[in-house]
């Protein structure tokens, strides 16, 4: 059992003025067997926290230390790393920083040979391993020839390895796509209940790490304010929401149906949940209901959500415009790095000015390459890609840059000044503009983000971080705007703030192309969806069509999000009244999923749910 | 894509050495190209690290590394005739300087020297995994794990730190930095400033391996710990005696 009392932890600095405590007042029982799942926004305290329990604080990050950690009753400050480590495991966030070795072998076999067991048990461990996480072929592969996906797994494998009581994980999904981080949750909930390892770990994606997780434990600045199982967790909808963290769609929905008194506030996590408890409160409503007809409809049909979408079609399709309106044209693309290896192959397809595109399939699947081919990173081996009629070939990127601004997903890498200010300029000082409009436009752009211009770019947070390289791209006014993954690393409310920017520079007019994993993030501000599977487009269309489209989502291994879904699922029933079938397959957002399910709870209209007012 | 000083996979005999022997035989041809001053010998041992190349079965791969080497020697080849003015004069140059031929035969050896001894370091990194040579390196030799593991470690990141430096220099070329330029200086002096990125994102890789092995016992690592054998077997001793004959020869070039 794992043990926090009064846990407070405050980092050594040579700045004096920061006395903040990353940890304060920590108190928290972690049973065994548990699997839990810390949540929180950026900066909460969650990776210290799960430092506190591997023994990284304080054996290795110095500080000053408050209360107490106890690993079955042994205080983690008297006992030192190595005798932490032999009872919890850790994997950290940057997965390829956590690979000490070069080979996957080497990698498995470096904990079983520092801890010095004997050969036989090293030979039975890497086997027991390389079995239960199910990478015997990966034995002799090179790390750095491996996916993300069976990077996670190596490193998992590594640390299985060594049999721990405790598993601590600090974001092991970040980097994947929405399969391969359901296959690290798999192995998680198997090495959980098998093998009774106790699971701690921080997640982002909390709509998975719900439907694993038995308790979580909600952080804000270095407290705990909000634990418990993952139903009574959820049910403070709007406490995490004020708190910047996101909860499952479908628990929103599980809120929203609770408030509007249509359920009895039953807290569903996954979307089996969601059909089965809608399906039980209209069945349940019908036996009410049954012989009792009010006269009348309380809801208007045509204030339907099915009646207030636009039609599929309203939304214009690539097809509509002719390719001269196209401003950024792929004919025939082939592309790739090595020789004789295409990761593009054969790709056509074109984008109108003022578009906003997600690019979407799952890792490998020739999403970034494609991003590459649009500024010139990369140049096609066959075909052409033409911007606003000039061939990258022809172009350097230098020069497109003018053109297209290209937001990447590790902001680190293109952030170099050492004030906000100068980040800003630097790119303008770069493309020809005279140093009045430059001085002109960083103020206005400092002004516009809510930047203060002196602030140094490294000590901000990761997704002011992201933001600032945003803002350093717009400032140049580019026409087109390719993002790479620009919420990996953000929690929601910093993924809302820089999405919301990037919609407002769509509307003035921006063309956007995205690659984005997080089919929530996609229907939200997608306007299209171009989805790509072994290098060619596997489907193209509005996210609307594409969600409702089980074949192409099967086709490009995607997930519609949760509401869709549902929608779908409940939809699909046929002793369903029409226009409330079309109400459930025409949802999109939570409300409008609200509406339809009240339609179809009451599809009489009566005003009352099971003696409840409907308000 | 195999990069610079990254592990080839392969079975050939050099990659079945003792990593010992192979680092053994890396020392002994720089040892020879460092001290060897006949321009023959010098291309030999180059010869003969090609060879090596052939051997084991990276040919193309060690051609690469050489090209690689001779670019970088070009400016030792331009500086050095600046400083050596005697023998017959080739290019006279303003300022009463010149290219003699005696500038130009140092300035080919001295090429000649830095590529016989850095090839074959490189050479024994495409058919060696850095592991396997930290683990010989303790149990063979008994050098601290803690210093085995850091140079080899070392050796790990220069792929990965080439592969950030890459991927910072696309962030800044889709900026609008030139680094698309076929200008080698200007480009050089396009880097400057990405120091800074570099050096956090080296930095903070560096302090997260450090973690992840403090948190597999990485302090408790003994001499007798390591799972895998290096013994030394009949090949191992020829190379390494192979390896002796070329520096004997190197030593005799001079005297003779």
């Amino acid at each position: 059992m794992l043990k926090l009392e009064k846990v407070g932890f405050r980092y050594a600095t040579s700045d004096p003025s920061d006395d903040r405590l990353v940890l304060d007042g920590i108190d928290l029982t972690i049973p065994d067997g548990d699997f839990l799942g810390i949540i929180g926004p950026s900066g909460s305290g969650k990776t210290t926290l799960t430092c506190a329990l591997n023994g990284i604080v304080p054996h290795y990050y110095r500080g000053d230390f408050y209360g107490s950690v106890t690993i079955d009753g042994h205080d983690t400050v008297e006992m030192d790393l190595d005798g932490i480590s032999r009872l919890v495991g850790s994997v950290c966030q940057d997965i390829d920083s956590q690979m000490v070795a070069s080979v996957v072998g080497d990698e498995l076999l470096y904990g079983l040979e520092n801890f010095a067991f004997t050969r036989e048990e090293i030979a039975e461990r890497l086997a027991f391993a390389l079995h239960e996480i199910g990478i015997e072929d990966l034995h002799d592969r090179e790390i750095a020839s491996l996916s993300g996906g069976q990077k996670q797994k190596v490193a998992l494998a590594a640390i299985i390895a060594l049999k721990p009581q405790v598993l601590v994980l600090d974001e092991p999904t970040a980097e994947l796509d929405p399969q391969a981080s359901r296959q690290v949750f798999d192995l998680l909930r198997m090495l959980n209940e098998t093998y009774g390892v106790t699971v701690v770990l921080v997640e982002q994606k909390i709509m998975l790490l719900s439907a694993y997780a038995k308790h979580l434990v909600a952080m804000d600045d270095g407290r705990i304010v909000c634990d418990g199982t993952v139903d009574e967790v959820l049910a403070h909808g709007a406490l995490l929401g004020g708190l910047g963290i996101s909860i499952p769609r479908v628990a929103a929905l599980s809120n929203e149906l609770g408030a509007r008194g249509i359920t009895g506030g039953e807290m569903c996590k996954t979307v089996d949940e969601a059909v089965g408890l809608i399906a039980r409160t209209v069945e349940e409503e019908a036996h009410m209901q049954a012989g009792l007809q009010a006269p009348g409809s309380r809801i208007d049909p045509t204030a339907s959500p099915a009646a207030r979408r636009p039609p599929a079609d309203a939304t214009p399709s690539v097809e509509e415009g002719t390719v001269q309106d196209a401003l950024v044209r792929f004919e025939h693309v082939t592309a790739g790095y090595g020789e004789g290896v295409a990761v593009i192959d054969d790709v056509s397809f074109s984008v109108r000015q003022g578009e906003f595109v997600a690019l979407c399939g799952t890792n490998g699947a020739g999403k970034s390459t494609t991003l590459r081919l649009f500024n010139g990173l990369l140049k096609p081996t066959s075909g052409t890609v033409v911007i606003d009629g000039t061939d990258t070939r022809a172009t350097r990127t230098s020069e497109l840059a003018r053109t297209i601004g290209f937001l990447f997903q590790n902001p680190d890498r293109q952030i170099c000044c050492t004030t906000v200010a100068d980040e800003i300029a630097f790119g303008l000082r770069n493309t020809g503009v005279s140093p009045d409009e430059i001085d002109r436009r960083v103020a206005e752009t400092v002004d516009d983000f809510g930047f203060r211009a002196t602030d140094e770019p490294f000590s901000l947070s990761r997704g002011e971080r992201q933001r600032l390289a945003l803002a350093s791209i717009v400032t140049v006014r580019p026409r087109i705007l390719l993002l790479d993954e620009p919420t990996t690393g953000l929690d929601h409310r910093e993924c809302t703030h820089v999405m919301e920017r990037v919609r407002e520079l769509n509307e003035n007019g921006v063309t956007v192309v995205m690659v984005c994993h997080d089919m929530e993030i996609v229907g939200d501000y997608a306007q299209r969806v171009i989805a790509m599977s072994h290098g060619r487009i596997s489907a193209d269309g509005t996210p609307y069509d594409l969600f409702r489209d089980v074949d192409a989502l099967r086709r490009s291994s995607l997930l519609a999000p949760q509401i869709v879904e549902l929608g779908q699922r409940l939809g699909a029933d046929g002793r369903r009244a029409p226009r409330v079938r079309a109400s459930l397959l025409a949802a999109s957002s939570i409300v409008e999923m609200a509406d339809a399910v009240e339609m179809a709870v009451m599809p009489s209209g009566t005003g009352t749910v099971s003696g409840r007012k409907v308000g | 894509m195999a990069r610079f000083l990254d592990y080839s996979d392969g079975t050939s005999v050099l990659h079945r050495l003792n990593p010992v022997t192979k680092l053994g035989f890396a020392v002994c041809m720089c040892v020879a190209g460092f001290t060897s001053n006949n321009l023959w010998l010098l291309l030999e041992l180059i010869g003969v690290d090609l060879l090596y190349g052939v051997v084991g079965g990276v040919f193309v791969r060690s051609l690469k590394a050489l090209r690689a080497l001779m670019l970088m020697s070009i400016v030792l080849f331009v500086l050095q005739p600046l400083f050596l003015h005697t023998g017959t004069v080739v290019v006279p140059l303003p300022a009463g300087m010149s290219v003699t031929t005696d500038g130009l035969l140092l300035a080919v050896k001295v090429v000649l020297k830095l590529i016989a001894a850095c090839l074959g370091f490189a050479l024994m990194l495409y058919v060696t995994r850095v592991n396997d040579l930290s683990n010989a390196l303790t149990k063979q030799l008994g050098v601290p794990y803690r210093y085995a593991f850091t140079t080899t470690t070392a050796i790990r990141f220069v792929p990965v730190f080439l592969n950030e430096l890459d991927g910072i220099m696309e962030a800044q070329t889709s900026r609008g930095i030139d680094f698309d330029t076929r200008n080698v200086f200007k480009k050089f002096g396009l880097i400057l400033p990405l120091c800074m990125p570099l050096l956090l994102s080296c930095v903070k890789r560096t302090d997260s391996t450090a973690i992840a092995a403090e948190l597999r016992g990485f302090n408790l690592r003994t001499r007798t710990s390591g799972y895998k054998r290096y013994p030394l077997k009949v090949a191992d001793a020829v190379t390494l005696l192979v390896g002796i004959a070329i520096v004997a020869c190197a030593f005799a070039g001079n005297i003779v």
